[in-house]
């Protein structure tokens, strides 16, 4: 069923290209995300937690298997 | 990026409108699981469809069908539940992450009210029988207008809400929040584009098998995008910070967000897999959704990981355990999720229970848990006071979880019982081994029914909630955070104009439109397409180069930047879209056909097929006959293509409660129909005894004797004959005299025919035209 409809030949070819185009992004993305430094991901991956006046805000446990946690940012 | 001693100002965030969605959400929460339950035991119950049972008789009552009340249990789960559940979270998490207060309390206002009139609307609508008549979006077209500019002023709120950050770095969770609302808008309104007939009436622009891609690629990506990015935006700020433990890897949530983005949407054709996208594609389709595994389970171990540490807690902390199950349920459903894309399980498992377990799972256990962790992380925050009873909120835990372990359990066994039931033949081969359709319904009625339950302890658990966080706010004070921030002094990137006009957004934009122009143009505007995109990418390369700059550079830059990095998300999505709809919308016409185009409907059958959209009977009937075997031998020749060509909306369905209707024309006598449709259960064989007939037995479709009653309404036909012959329907050019005097010619033909065996309809009642499009399915032309 698969092959019911017939597409235009130039059809393929667009999809084609635009999904090379699209996968390639992605690779590059992955690749930045890979290669991000470790201090940056630490730094981004407690965003949450460093937060102004979080009453929630305790010392932060360490880690063992991670980036370690951030400096405050702020007082 | 420590802070030299920069100015700082005091910003009170605006929690005001987090607390109100979050209150909107539990209501609307409690509202949609109890329709839901309701619309499970009407499965079970006959007495309860479309009336009440009430000393020996059925009062009957046309709000509450199966048929009009599913869709308002959908769609008030998804948008009205999840909907406010969502705008809650990313409106809290937006501006801590940011640390801006939300750019217009004006704007906030009209979001949350305008969406609960929406929300109410639709409550109202639904019942009516108002329905556009495609599954998840049903809601006719003045509220799609109106959901349209209220997901508008969110849109500028929110991202007016980014520019005026005090904090420079967007965190991943704000990534995921900005690819929803660029997402949900693009499908939002390509599935919605329709032409008005009057007021509450449209047809949509896309007809057969287009409006199935359309609507599918809108289904599968609404799932991908309204139900799934912005809760993980969710759970990448209240995990970490209900665990008080960062992010296990930031680099994972960024690949994570990368693969949903770039390969959800080719993911799509895998709920088009027996039908019309072309094969490389349909075979892309399933092998992405493989790959998908790979980046869902990442992030659900992301997420796990996130609270390894703090599994100590899990014990006393309600929000702990919702959190890690609502994790583990993603985990889940997309495990599931591939493997339903597989042909053959498809093949099964499609249009039976099993794809409401599949949802279930995602709904009550990735939405449902997640939103309840976020609720009771909330509640004592936003109103500066203790949760009211942790151990409640445990309970609540231990009956939900039950209640989703009943249901997804009970509809797999269900699932797989009726798809191997229907499919099953006899020794030989030959015939069908259950041949009477509700024998396959008599045997999953229990099933059905330890749904209906597992959803019931469901609801009780979510009611729980409702009076613990009720029990929490009352009386409390509402707090408002107030924080001391550093304030940014760098200007937002190269500011709003700077960052539309650079370089990357620039070529970004030409590459599309002359993509769009060699796609579409012909001619003249194919050849500058082509050239022009050619032109660009090289232009692009050589500027990068000649100006010494770095790719790598260009995209710190973009993930800093909110507007280029949104136009990025957007122009992936974009294109991902537009691949699949495009050729097809675009595709040959007479190719496609397949040697059989529909027939071209009667005024009156048109009228009755209104009826049947706002009926909402394809919630229950399929009209598609698959190519497989059991399909064939049960309800004839495999559909063609051709043959819903002018079904505007296509009426192919998902699911079937009841048989197919595709070859329904001629198959029964007018006074069957009739009958049936003033009892079901008098004519309809009642199958094989169940197992526990006290769960339901025989034929569970509604009685709809108010469709003797009520009129057809001919008045309105001229303007939608009118209507669809724009679309492209052959319709002759009728006078309004001629449509007229055709529904009353045909009106009394079948009126007289019942009267020759003694039963007596009114010509101009709806139910005479329901009989005639029900007697013409199926009818068409041989093509060459
Ligand atoms: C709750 C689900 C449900 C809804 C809603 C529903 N049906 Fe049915 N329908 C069934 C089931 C189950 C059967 C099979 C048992 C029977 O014949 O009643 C059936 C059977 C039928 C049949 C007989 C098919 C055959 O030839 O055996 C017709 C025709 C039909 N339905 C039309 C409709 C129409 C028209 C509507 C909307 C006005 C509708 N149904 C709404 C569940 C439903």
């Amino acid at each position: 069923m698969g092959s019911r409809i017939q597409p235009e030949e130039w059809h393929a070819l667009i999809q084609v290209l635009a999904f090379l185009l699209c996968f390639l992004a992605f690779l590059y993305f992955v690749i930045r995300a890979v290669l991000m430094k470790k201090d940056t991901a630490g730094k981004l991956a407690s965003m949450p937690l460093d937060e102004p006046g979080d009453p929630d805000k305790r010392t932060h446990p360490d880690k063992e298997d991670s980036e370690p946690a951030p400096p405050a940012r702020h007082g | 990026m420590q802070t030299s001693p920069s100015p700082t100002i005091s910003i009170t965030y605006n929690d005001r409108v987090v607390r109100q969605f979050m209150l909107a959400a539990i209501l609307w929460g409690v509202v949609a699981m109890t329709f839901g339950a309701i619309v499970a035991f009407m499965l079970n119950f006959w007495q309860i469809n479309g009336g009440i049972y009430l000393f020996g008789k059925q009062w009957s009552i046309e709000w509450i069908t199966f048929g009009r009340l599913r869709p308002l249990h959908t769609n008030a789960a998804i948008f009205a539940f999840v909907g406010n559940m969502m705008f809650a979270g990313i409106y809290h998490s937006t501006q801590r992450l940011v640390r801006a207060r939300l750019a217009s309390d004006w704007l906030s206002s009209i979001h949350f009210w305008g969406w609960q009139a929406i929300i109410v609307a639709a409550a109202i609508t639904l019942p009516l029988g108002l329905s556009r008549g495609k599954e998840y979006a049903e809601l006719i077209w003045p509220l799609n207008v109106a959901v349209t500019v209220i997901w508008v002023i969110f849109a500028i709120n929110f991202f007016w809400t980014l520019a005026r950050r005090n904090e420079p770095t967007l965190y991943v969770a704000i990534w995921f929040y900005i690819a929803t609302i660029i997402t949900v808008a693009l499908l939002y309104v390509v599935n919605h584009l329709s032409l008005p007939t009057s007021l509450l009436h449209s047809y949509p622009v896309f007809g057969g098998v287009q409006d199935a891609l359309v609507q599918w690629w809108y289904g599968h990506n609404a799932v991908a995008f309204f139900l799934t990015t912005p809760i993980l935006g969710i759970m990448y700020y209240y995990v970490p910070k209900a665990v008080n433990r960062p992010v296990y890897s930031y680099r994972l949530s960024v690949i994570h967000f990368w693969s949903l983005v770039f390969i959800y949407i080719w993911a799509g054709p895998h709920h088009l897999l027996n039908t019309a996208l072309p094969p490389w594609l349909q075979y892309l389709g399933m092998t992405f959704s493989l790959m998908l595994w790979a980046p869902s389970w990442g992030g659900m171990l992301n997420g796990l990981l996130t609270m390894k540490g703090a599994w100590d807690r899990m014990r006393e902390d309600p929000i702990m355990k919702f959190f890690a199950v609502g994790i583990t349920a993603y985990g889940m459903a997309t495990f599931e999720g591939p493997l339903l894309a597989i042909k053959s399980v498809n093949a099964l498992g499609h249009y039976t229970d099993w794809i409401i377990g599949h949802v279930h799972g995602g709904t009550l256990g990735w939405n449902g848990f997640m939103a309840a962790g976020m609720f009771y992380w909330l509640a004592p925050r936003l109103w500066n006071r203790p949760l009211y009873s942790r151990s409640l909120a445990n309970f609540h835990f231990w009956i939900g979880l039950v209640g989703i372990l009943l249901y997804v359990l009970a509809m797999w066994v269900s699932g797989i019982t009726q798809g191997l039931m229907l499919n099953a033949l006899n020794d030989s081969g030959t015939s069908l081994a259950y041949s009477n359709f509700l024998e396959t319904l008599n045997a999953i009625r229990p099933l059905m029914f330890f749904r209906a339950i597992g959803g019931t302890l469901y609801l009780i658990g979510f009611i729980l909630l409702a009076y613990n966080i009720y029990r929490t706010v009352t009386g409390a004070e509402t707090v408002s955070t107030t924080v001391e921030v550093p304030r940014r002094t760098e200007p937002d990137q190269q500011g709003f104009k700077g960052s539309l006009l650079n370089p990357p957004v620039i070529y970004t934009s030409l590459i599309i439109i002359f993509a769009c122009m060699w796609m579409l143009g012909g001619g003249f505007f194919l050849l500058t397409g082509l050239f022009g995109t050619i032109f660009t990418v090289l232009l692009a390369i050589l500027h990068f180069q000649a100006g010494g700059r770095r790719w790598s550079q260009w995209y710190e830059k973009l993930l800093a930047n909110s507007l280029g990095f949104t136009v990025l998300t957007f122009a992936s999505v974009a294109i991902g879209g537009a691949i699949q709809i495009i050729p097809t919308v675009m595709v040959n016409r007479a190719a496609n056909l397949e040697g059989r185009i529909q027939r071209v409907l009667t005024p009156l059958e048109l009228a009755g097929r209104d009826i049947y959209i706002a009926e909402g009977c394809y919630n229950c009937h399929s009209q598609m006959i698959r190519m497989l075997k059991p399909d064939v031998m049960r309800y004839g020749d495999y559909s063609r293509l051709g043959e819903s060509i002018y079904d505007y909306p296509f009426q192919w369905g998902s699911r079937r409660i009841g048989p197919d209707l595709a070859r329904e024309g001629g198959f029964r006598s007018n006074d069957w129909h009739f009958d049936h449709f003033m009892d079901p259960r008098a004519i309809s064989s009642a199958g094989s005894a169940a197992a526990l007939p006290w769960m339901g037995h025989g034929s569970n479709m509604p009685a709809y004797p108010w469709l003797a009653r009520k009129k057809i309404d001919v008045d309105a036909l001229p303007s939608k004959i009118r209507t669809l012959r724009t679309l492209g329907v052959p319709f002759p050019d009728w006078t309004e005299d001629e449509i007229r005097a055709q529904v009353e010619a045909q009106a009394l033909e079948i009126a007289r025919d019942l009267q020759s065996k003694d039963r007596f309809l009114e010509p101009n009642s709806q139910m005479t035209a329901v009989i005639a499009y029900l007697q013409q399915l199926g009818l068409n032309e041989e093509v060459r």
